[in-house]
Formats: C-alpha cells, structure tokens, sequence
C-alpha cells in the first residue's frame, strides 16, 4: 500500500485511489499540483516554464534530478526533496493530462 | 463558546454523542455554506479551490472593495517598474467559477449562530467561515501617529490609495531632501517589503533626484535578507541609504507631521522631506470581532486544517493566523488556502483528506535586472507549521543568476495572481 493510504479519510476518493494504484493517483496529484501551479502557468513564456502535458517519465526525471542535485535550482531542490516517489508520480500523472 | 479550544470541542462532541445525533442529521442537510471575509492572496484562494473542486457547496466571498491590488509587487510600481492597473486584479475570475461575490464590509460574526452581519444590517448564514482580513494596524504606538498622519507620511502597506500616495511623495520630494522610512516592529506582513521598497525607491531617487537620502530608522536589530539587501544597497545606491537598527538609536518614539519631524526613543529628531511610516500590525479586525484572536492580536490555528483554536468552524488564512515559522506572504497565503480549502471541502463532503503541506518564497527586486529569494518548505506539528529545508539567494551571485531571478519573479507574479483571481 502506499503510504499516504492512511491519510485519506474520505470513502469515495479512497476507492478510485485503490483503482488506479501504480498510475500516480491523479486526486493526490491535483492536491500536490497546488503547490506547483503558484509559480508555473499553462502557457507561460519566459522565467518559469510551464509544466503541464510533460510527459510523466521526464516529469519524475526531472524532479529526480533536482532532488539529487544534478539540476541547479534552489528552489525547486527544495521543492524535490520534499517529495517521495509517490508524489512525484501523482504529480506527474496530473500534469501529464493537462493541455498547456 | 468564543474562549473554548477545540480539545473543549471534542470532549462536549463526546460526552453527548447520543443526544447530538438528531440534530447533527438536521444539520447536514443544511451544510453546504462556506463563507469566506477578504478576497486577498488567502481568501480569494480559499474561495476559488472549494468551489472549483466541490461545486455542490454554495460559497460566498465577502470582500469590501470591487477590486484588489496586490502588496506583493506595490513596491515595483513606487519604483516605476510596474503600473497600477497590472498590479489590481477584479473579481470577475472567481464568480465565473460560481463563487457569490459580495462587495461589502463585513461588521459582526456571531459564532454561536453561525452567521456573519455585514455593515448594511444584512446577515449571511455559514456552516463553515474563513476569515482572511489580513493585516490591522497599531496606532498607538508610536505618539502622533495615526490614521490622520498616514495621510502625510503614508504607511503603503494595504495597497491601494495608500500606495500610489507614497508614489507621488517619492517622486515629488525636494531636490536633494531626506527620505525617512520606519519600518515596523515584527511579527508584520512582507518580512522583506520594507528594504525592498527602500531599493525601489532609491532607484527612483537614482534616476530624478540622485542628491536625495533615505534614512531607515529600524525598531529591529535585523532584518530578512539583510546580507542581500546590504549588498544591493553599497552595489547600487552607495553612499544614498543609512540603516539605523533598533540598538543603535534606530527605535522611533512620536512622530510629528506638521513639523515632518521624527524623533527616536534617544531624543534624536529627524526632518523628514518625506517619510514612510509602517505601523505595528495585528490581524484583521474582523478576526477579533469574532473572537479569533488571542493577546497577540494575531489568530492560533491548527498547523494541519488552518482551523482557529479559538472558535468553532471558523478557520484563518493568511497574514492573520499565527502561522508558525511561515513568514506573512501572499505566497503563504495562497499555500494556506488550499489546506484550508481541503480541510473544509472534507469536513463538507467527505472528499479526501491529504496531509497539509505548505510552501513559501519571497522574491525581492533589488534593482532593474537584479532579485534574490528565500523560501522554504513546512509541514504541520503538533505546535506549529514548522519550516524544513529553508534557501535564499547567496551574496555574490552573477548577474545572469540575479537576471534570471528577476525573470523568475515576474513569471510568479502572473502565475499567483492568475492562480488567485483566475
């Protein structure tokens, strides 16, 4: 089971997680993405790039790479390092599905 | 009910389980009411994600003026970098996603009843409230500054006429005159803000009145990126800018605004040609009208729902809570919102209910192409929102990485905005 399973508390949500396990649950993704969407903008040009449609493998490399300090950004280290695989796999997955 | 802590609320919901099961069934068939009072970084956030993502839930957004211009950016516009109208941001957004706008003052909460009164005598019903007020100001704390006395040595610090009234004293000020900035005690909205503004308006002096001085006389002994701002001020200002911290004479005692003098706790007086004078602050008055506030005058709250301690179903977003180590910012409003929306979104419908995360940065520009930064992640604790894994820009950093901050500023500017208000 993943690990924040336990956090969720509401019936129906829980069970449309449970379907999608593997996939990066797109309800916790959309919860994470609030996070995101205070700097990064569908259509943006210039200082921040957007993020939605990226292709999830690439997202999650992305973070990765920011986690593990092979990409050079202080902010968004930090931001990296306070996520988990799952995260960032829900995150990816919602983003993914999002026209920029 | 007002001075009761939510562990008081838990014990009364256990001792009469039985008896409150009738009526709790009444209840929610009437629960679905989220009134939200202040549509600012925080509110208009709260307002936008519950009704965005639990369209069944009727909410309403209170908010006294038609339209909002941010704090956050105010000091680019002093500077010249931004005009008023991209930094004020109408309502339209937010009823489009069906939230019920309301252009009024709200006057009275009544927790018991669950009901806000607004000025106009009319009373608005609520399951669950968010106040997000945003800052009050302390008037009596420094003598001969009041409300009356902002009008000649503006505070700017709720934007809007205020701030375009600094504007117009900055750049009409005397040749080569002295410009006094006394920034406020903490805890106060914008840690950064006042010595961002102070580079701002050194940048105006720079261009139109390169003679001019700005003297900060600070109650503190330091400051949030005091390294960064320093450097800025001897890279780009030299010789314009004197900080006067709180242990070195900087504490201001009365104020007299005919004269345009400012004296400090040691007797020293100060003419001013023009001054910026931010006030002690305290949480929005309305959190204290209903009973949100504790001696601080800031409002406690649930580091993991945003709830108050004090009050039942009402929750506090923004520079009015007692957020723990988050500093005042839009950004961390906006970031308390959306737990404040989830937690209330479950307590309403059922819906998810994720662990709280937050997260904050604070841009500053310090000149045209130039900005530095700090943040960091939190997450709640029994005691507060505690900060993890903090950053902020380093001295020294080339000038494309300050280039790109700046960029980076601007893009977060349209982002939050849009995120808030869109």
């Amino acid at each position: 089971m993943r690990k924040y399973a336990g956090w969720l508390i509401g019936s129906g949500l829980a069970c449309s997680f449970a379907g999608e396990a593997g996939a990066g649950d797109l309800a916790y993704g959309e919860y994470l993405a609030g996070e995101c969407v205070a700097c990064h903008r569908a259509g943006a040009e210039g200082g921040i790039p957007p993020i939605n449609s990226l292709p999830a493998p690439y997202f999650v490399e992305a973070l990765k790479e920011y986690k593990e300090g092979e990409r050079d950004h202080a902010l968004m280290r930090t931001v990296a390092r306070s996520l988990g695989d799952t995260e960032m796999e829900a995150l990816a997955a919602y983003f993914e599905q999002l026209e920029n | 009910m007002i001075d009761m802590t939510r562990r008081g609320f838990g014990r009364i919901a256990l001792a009469g389980g039985a008896t409150l099961a009738a009526p709790s069934i009444l209840r929610a068939q009437a629960k679905g009411r989220v009134v939200v009072i202040g549509g600012g970084a925080g509110g208009g956030t709260v307002a936008k994600y519950v009704k965005k993502d639990a369209p069944e839930l009727d909410v309403t957004l209170i908010e006294a003026n038609p339209s909002y211009t941010t704090c956050f950016y105010s000091n680019l516009y002093i500077g010249g970098m931004r005009d008023f109208e991209s930094i004020t941001h109408g309502y339209d957004g937010l009823a489009g996603h069906g939230v019920n706008v309301v252009n009024a003052v709200a006057s009275g909460v009544d927790a018991a009843a669950r009901t806000v009164t607004l000025e106009d005598g009319s009373v608005v019903a609520y399951d669950k409230l968010v106040l997000a007020p945003g800052i009050d100001f302390k008037w009596d704390l420094i003598a001969g500054f009041d409300e009356a006395a902002a009008e000649i040595m503006p505070h700017a610090y709720k934007a809007g006429p205020q701030t375009v009234l600094l504007k117009e004293k900055v750049d009409g000020m005397a040749e080569g005159g002295t410009f006094v900035m006394v920034p406020p005690p903490n805890p106060y909205r914008c840690p950064p803000g006042p010595y961002e503004r102070v580079c701002m308006i050194a940048k105006r002096f720079k261009e139109s009145n390169p003679s001019a001085k700005i003297i900060i006389l600070d109650p503190k002994e330091k400051h949030s990126k005091q390294a960064l701002f320093q450097e800025a001020w001897h890279q780009y200002y030299e010789g314009m800018i004197e900080w006067v911290p709180g242990d070195f004479g900087g504490k201001v005692a009365s104020i007299d605004t005919a004269a345009m003098t400012i004296t400090t706790e040691d007797g020293e007086v100060f003419e001013a040609d023009a001054a910026n004078v931010i006030p002690a602050q305290k949480a929005g008055m309305i959190a204290e009208i209903a009973g949100a506030t504790d001696d601080s005058g800031w409002c406690p709250i649930d580091p993991h729902s945003m709830a108050s301690t004090m009050v039942e179903d009402i929750y506090v977003v923004g520079d009015s809570s007692i957020a723990g180590d988050m500093p005042k910012s839009g950004f961390s409003a906006n970031s308390q919102a959306k737990v404040c929306a989830m937690a209330i979104r479950h307590e309403l419908t059922g819906s998810s209910l994720f662990p709280a995360r937050y997260r904050n940065t604070c841009w500053s520009t310090v000149a045209e192409a130039d900005a530095v930064k700090v943040g960091a992640s939190y997450e709640p604790t029994d005691e507060k929102i505690a900060s993890i894994d903090p950053f902020i820009s380093e001295v020294g950093e080339s000038p494309d990485q300050r280039l790109q901050t700046r960029e980076e500023a601007d893009a977060w500017y349209d982002s939050i905005t849009s995120d808030i208000f869109g």
